[in-house]
């Protein structure tokens, strides 16, 4: 049985929780939960509602989307990763699929619970949007890169 | 490679013969050029031109990171750097992509066909520097062709750094080079392969090449990153490396640009103060930083 104790332990660990102040960590250990997927499992599904945030413990998940004729693979997370972001703001949908490339160790959080506690308390929820704002800026500027076909000029 | 010296025959191309083709990628071949006679005289005309000491190649006809020009009869002559062995000193290795009107010529020359060859020019990546060096390479697309001559000589001697790395990014998984080669570099050293988009039967990374950077345990006081792709990567990856904490002279970048002469004399390849053709193909960083912030018009 994982208590709240193993989860902020392990959310220490991990560059995008660790300079939280204690309180705020254990508040949010309340929203996450230790899960194991499957390799091949979906965690995410384009369309679907976005209520989901996993930080990636152990293994590899493919962001995907589909075109004629199969799947597009358009990034890979793992170890540290953040995987699902459309839980922070509305229509709250998932606009890719994330997919287990392997078997995959993440803690779980629900989007609900976290936006309700960073309504609550906007000093956290200020804390946690710097952390995602970072995040989302690097995967920004990688798309872009990726955008300008940076191997064929 | 010494101008003055190189100017009695620097600009006569020498015949060879193709030997083998091998088709990398369908618009990306490598021809093996040998000389006619099969004798010596040929490649030691071309070692004659080779004044260069920034390299450790023992019997070599050239040091990694140079180029020769190829001259296809009747059609031009285009910068192609080398791809093969140094050691190799009788053949000379050209990894090619099809972009314009000589290097289609070349793709249509057939086995035994002969091209003129000029060569080699211009410095040469750093091999006596990384010594006791994590090695840290860093290709894109057709960029890794140019470094294969550093992997083949630091795999021979691996006493010739500390460690070696090699981070490659191509768009697909179809448009890898040296596919087959690769894989068998894996199994000595730490290959990690990126690409824009995959299938999913793809199991290497996704995403830009400077995403293989992120969270490696990279010790800038002994890194030395060689840098070899289209330019745009190159400032990516050497903005990346700086943010890991490595110094501009660190960093090393292979540059191109139209070349004629190849040797510093025509002022086609300027670049700000330097003629790529004699002066490069291979910078340090801190040689081109102020220059890769031009806007160019």
């Amino acid at each position: 049985m994982v208590n709240i104790k193993d989860i902020k332990m392990l959310l220490k660990e991990t560059a995008f929780f660790n300079a939280l102040p204690e309180h705020y960590l254990e508040l949010l250990c309340g929203c996450g939960q230790l899960v194991h997927v499957k390799a091949g499992d979906f965690m995410l599904r384009e369309g679907e509602e976005a209520n989901s945030l996993y930080l990636i413990r152990k293994g590899e998940v493919g962001i995907e989307s589909r075109i004629p004729g199969g799947m597009l693979t358009v990034a890979k997370v793992s170890n540290n990763g953040v995987v699902g972001y459309s839980w922070l703001f509305p229509p709250y949908k998932n606009t890719f699929d994330a997919r287990a490339l392997t078997d995959i160790a993440a803690i779980q959080f629900d989007g609900r619970c976290l936006r309700a506690k960073a309504e609550s308390d906007h000093e956290l929820g200020y804390l946690l949007m710097k952390r995602f704002a970072e995040i989302l800026l690097k995967t920004m500027q990688s798309t872009r890169r990726q955008i300008l076909d940076i191997y064929g000029s | 490679m010494d101008a003055n010296s190189a100017v009695p025959n620097a600009m006569e191309p020498i015949p060879f013969r193709i030997e083998t083709i091998k088709q990398e990628l369908p618009d990306c071949f490598t021809l093996t050029l040998i000389s006619p006679s099969e004798s010596i005289e040929t490649i030691d005309a071309i070692n004659n031109n080779n004044n260069n000491n920034n390299n450790d190649t023992g019997a070599a006809n050239f040091a990694p990171g140079q180029f020769n020009m190829l001259y296809v009869f009747g059609h031009g002559e285009v910068p192609i750097s080398m791809s093969g062995d140094p050691v190799h000193s009788q053949k000379l290795v050209h990894t090619i992509r099809n972009v314009g009107s000589v290097t289609a010529a070349l793709q249509k020359l057939k086995l035994g066909d002969t091209v003129g060859v000029r060569g080699p020019f211009g410095s040469t990546w750093p091999m006596k520097a990384l010594k006791d060096q994590d090695v840290l390479l860093i290709a894109g697309g057709l960029g890794l062709a140019p470094l294969r001559p550093v992997l083949y000589r630091l795999l021979s001697n691996p006493d010739q750094c500390r460690s070696l790395s090699l981070l490659y990014g191509t768009r697909t998984p179809e448009t890898i080079l040296f596919a087959e080669e690769l894989t068998q570099w894996a199994k000595k050293i730490d290959v990690r392969l990126t690409v824009d988009a995959a299938g999913p039967g793809w199991l290497g990374h996704v995403g830009v090449v400077t995403d293989l950077l992120q969270g490696r345990d990279i010790l800038p006081a002994s890194t030395t990153a060689l840098v070899c792709g289209p330019e745009i990567m190159m400032r990516f990856c050497a903005q990346a490396l700086i943010n890991q904490g490595l110094s501009p002279s660190q960093i090393y970048l292979a540059m191109e640009r139209n070349m004629q002469c190849a040797i510093g004399l025509c002022g086609r390849c300027q670049y700000g103060p330097y003629f790529l053709c004699k002066d490069g193909p291979v910078f340090s960083f801190n040689q081109l930083e102020h220059l890769l912030k031009v806007r160019e018009v």
